[in-house]
């Protein structure tokens, strides 16, 4: 017996996500066909299912199709993080990238590269990533608590993303070998190029782990949204949904960073442009961000693949160029909140 | 139900908030919680809620310590409703009333009950007409009035209201109280803390009168609100007089300017 209201949101909540899944899959097809080799997928297809190992098979399966999954699985970390840290310091402009998350995590990854590391043992990068993606939320989430005003949030996570740039640039200037800091300089950018299917089961674990702990707390955050007092009388763990989420983002956007790179703002503009379709409601929000994320990042990643240029644009530099001007918009539209 | 409070201390930063206090609350009453600012009234509406963690004493729920309770068990019994409650996102009147079915759900839908409590709540709480609108548009009495009706779809068996009335319009103060009146008369142990001296003389079945902390009087409302305790611990003059056989008060003048 759910009222019209309820219903109508509810229809609602299902074509938003519906429609997410369709594009989601329309894309991934799509960006199998996009690259600087003309490839005839029919072709390459038929051959990967004879086991020949032709060059458009290989293209396909070696190349375009990892880069796609890690896309995906990138764009939904970015987008469920986004909005589940929105969600649990109850603040639009909480995003991985904007409060300095990714940047911690780059570092860890960093860290992990200049020492060697990585070709010791690949699962040192993720881990590096985690590692440091899991300081900053944890240094921001016990400062946002007795104060969670947009202006402590955006200062704090300025604070964090300055030290750990300026960590990262040291591990550069330090480094002993040019060509490796120009390396971790191009991958900084943040880009999905040259992937291969190592990275893709490299971060597997950690962000499927990552996703299930933030959509356990689904239910519990609609109702953080009356406030931590309130919460908790009407029965939410409040501990238990911190940890889980504080847990979650950086499992998931620790690894994300950890092979990608930095690539910002997905996790703030998806979950915002969302909302209006779940009644506002954070919960409700998670599994729609997660499916917008990974259309917003396939959808930048074919874009960088199309663009006319000499060399393929860092599709971090591009969510950056459409994000920013996108956060500024955010910030002027809440600004009467700042004084809060 | 019982809920019983012996020998409660709060100390935050330094303060002692709370001095000795020992209460106990019995079923289907509506109990008044009343003191001048800083007296004390939130730390112990949160200390019952089980919020607020206590230097010592005891607090007993149905014969079993507060604390010993899980969040969840406790959310279906008591319910909290503090006193400028908000929501950060701009939900719908409807959303923000069906979080008080939280502590019952199990599955991801509300059902029939849920449901049905959900309206009898907004119907009670009068903001049916209001039912689509967004909550941050609405003005602040109107809000009160929504996060009433959230605490009242729970339906459990315990209210501690936080001045749920401060900031509503006098229609709306009488009809709230009188509502809660008959909740309590229903079997519902409602707990209100209320500076409307005039409002608590009237509708409350039982008034705790707190100053700095401590436990000033207890007892019936005329008991409570006599010329002295308001002397003593409010420092004014009151008139007191009858109507259609009931008491009533009105506070008048502080006690300065009566010497004066």
């Amino acid at each position: 017996m759910e009222s019209l209201d309820s219903l109508n949101q509810q229809t609602q909540e299902k074509r938003l996500t519906f429609s997410l899944l369709a594009t989601l899959f329309i894309l991934f097809g799509l960006s199998l066909f996009i690259g600087d080799a003309n490839i005839n997928l029919i072709n390459a297809l038929s051959s990967i299912f004879n086991g020949e190992s032709t060059l458009s098979a290989i293209i396909i399966s070696d190349i375009r199709l990892p880069r796609a999954v890690l896309a995906v699985l990138i764009g939904a970390s970015l987008g469920l993080s986004g909005a589940a840290l929105q969600g649990m310091v109850r603040n639009p402009l909480a995003e991985p990238g904007v409060i300095g998350v990714s940047t911690s995590a780059a570092l860890g990854a960093v860290i992990v590269f200049y020492f060697g590391f990585a070709t010791a043992f690949p699962l040192a990068l993720p881990l590096g990533g985690i590692t440091g993606a899991l300081l900053a939320v944890l240094f921001l989430y016990l400062l946002t608590r007795s104060n969670n005003s947009m202006l402590t949030l955006i200062l704090a996570g300025v604070a964090v993303s300055s030290l750990s740039a300026a960590l990262t640039a040291l591990a550069l200037n330090l480094s002993p070998n040019p060509y490796a800091s120009l390396e971790i300089f191009f991958w900084l950018m943040g880009s999905l190029a040259d992937r291969s299917f190592t990275q893709v089961w490299l971060i597997l674990a950690p962000t499927l782990m990552g996703w299930w702990l933030i959509l356990s707390t689904r239910r519990d955050l609609d109702v953080l949204s009356l406030g931590e007092d309130t919460a908790q009388s009407l029965g939410v763990n409040l501990q238990r949904l911190n940890k889980r989420i504080i847990l979650g983002v950086a499992l998931s956007v620790g690894a994300a960073v950890s092979v990608s790179g930095g690539i910002g703002f997905v996790g703030l503009v998806v979950p915002h442009l969302l909302r209006r379709f779940v009644g506002y409601q954070p919960g409700r929000l998670l599994t729609c961000s997660a499916l917008g994320g990974a259309v917003l990042l396939l959808a930048a990643d074919m874009t960088v693949r199309l663009l006319p240029t000499q060399q393929e644009l860092k599709i971090g530099v591009l969510t950056a160029l459409l994000g920013a001007p996108f956060f500024l918009h955010l910030i002027l539209k809440s600004k009467r909140e700042w004084a809060s | 139900m019982s809920l019983i409070a012996s020998n409660i201390h709060v100390t935050l930063s330094g303060n002692a908030i709370l001095k000795d206090i020992n209460i106990e609350f019995s079923k289907g009453k509506l109990i008044g919680l009343i003191g001048p600012n800083g007296a004390g009234k939130s730390t112990l509406i949160r200390v019952l809620a089980g919020l607020q963690m206590v230097e010592s004493g005891n607090i007993t729920f149905n014969n079993k310590q507060l604390h010993t309770f899980s969040r969840s068990e406790l959310a279906k019994k008591i319910t909290y409703l503090p006193q400028s409650g908000i929501c950060h996102w701009p939900m719908t009147v409807e959303r923000v009333v069906m979080l008080g079915r939280h502590p019952h759900r199990d599955s991801q839908r509300l059902n029939d009950t849920d449901m049905q409590s959900v309206e009898q709540a907004i119907e009670d709480a009068d903001v049916a007409h209001l039912k689509g609108r967004s909550i941050n548009e609405l003005s602040g009495g109107e809000q009160a009035r929504v996060m009433l009706a959230r605490a009242l779809a729970t339906q459990s068996d315990v209210l501690l209201a936080d001045e749920p009335i401060a900031s509503l319009d006098p229609r709306h103060q009488i009809e709230v109280m009188a509502l809660l009146q008959s909740l309590a008369s229903k079997g519902k142990t409602v707990i209100v803390v209320l500076h409307e001296l005039h409002l608590a003389m009237r509708y409350c079945g039982g008034l705790i009168l707190l100053d700095k902390g401590r436990k000033a009087s207890e007892g019936m409302p005329k008991d409570v609100l006599t010329t002295e305790n308001l002397q003593t611990v409010y420092g004014i003059n009151a008139i007191f007089g009858k109507h259609q056989g009931s008491d009533w008060v009105l506070p008048w003048g502080h006690k300065k300017e009566e010497k004066a």
